[in-house]
């Protein structure tokens, strides 16, 4: 999974991107890798964006526990 | 090919099936992906080909597996636009957050199927963007 952040419109929105990655699980967890889109499974994604330009995402599969 | 379902709030309410969204938060958009029959609100802007979008109804869908909305990826589909773009603005029904918001919260749940190939580049599937002109949106392509 690629996470990108762009600001090409006039600085309107001043996005400054800042990511962090807290996630518990049991199992191999590959961000930037196929986990977080096998077929067939069912995932929530979530993201808040908060003016001050920091992005927060979140990800997980169906009744799992959140990455 | 992929489906999803999504909501869209303004403003953390642990309790399922929104465990990030922010406590308090309004509604602007709670969307059942009716993709069989697009509409505006909450789409500003859509665009898409014959049979690209269709409504499913699947059993495993986490909410509304009745109502599951479906966009179709042929092989070699559509670099750099894909079979379809729906976009949502500031507006009632709508998405995106009006002037004066703070945190803008979207959730959305989403299945690959197994045919699906992601572009060997970049594959939107949530893309957020604000433009010049201060409206803003949340597109699928």
């Amino acid at each position: 999974m690629l996470v990108k952040a762009d600001n090409q419109y006039g600085g309107n929105f001043a996005l400054i991107p800042r990511f962090t990655i807290a996630y518990a699980s049991t199992g191999l967890v590959h961000l930037g890798g196929i986990d977080l889109t096998q077929a067939g499974v069912w995932y929530q994604y979530e993201v808040i964006v908060n003016r001050s330009g920091r992005l927060q995402m979140w990800c997980r599969p169906k009744a799992a526990r959140q990455r | 090919m992929f489906a999803g379902c999504g909501r869209n709030v303004l403003g953390g309410n642990p309790g399922a099936p929104y465990p990030n969204e922010p406590a308090g938060a309004v509604v602007l958009m709670d969307y059942d992906t009716k993709f069989g029959n697009v509409s505006d609100p909450p789409w500003g802007s859509i665009a898409t080909g014959p049979g690209n979008l269709s409504t499913i109804t699947d059993p495993s869908a986490p909410v509304n597996p009745n109502t599951v909305g479906a966009v179709r990826f042929t092989t070699g589909c559509c670099a750099g636009s894909g079979p379809a773009r729906l976009e949502t603005y500031v507006g009632p029904g709508r998405g995106t957050p009006p002037s004066g918001w703070t945190r803008w919260y979207v959730s959305d749940w989403v299945k690959f199927d197994p045919t699906f190939r992601p572009d060997a580049g970049i594959q939107k599937l949530f893309p957020f963007y604000i433009n010049a002109g201060g409206e803003g949106g949340i597109g699928c392509s």
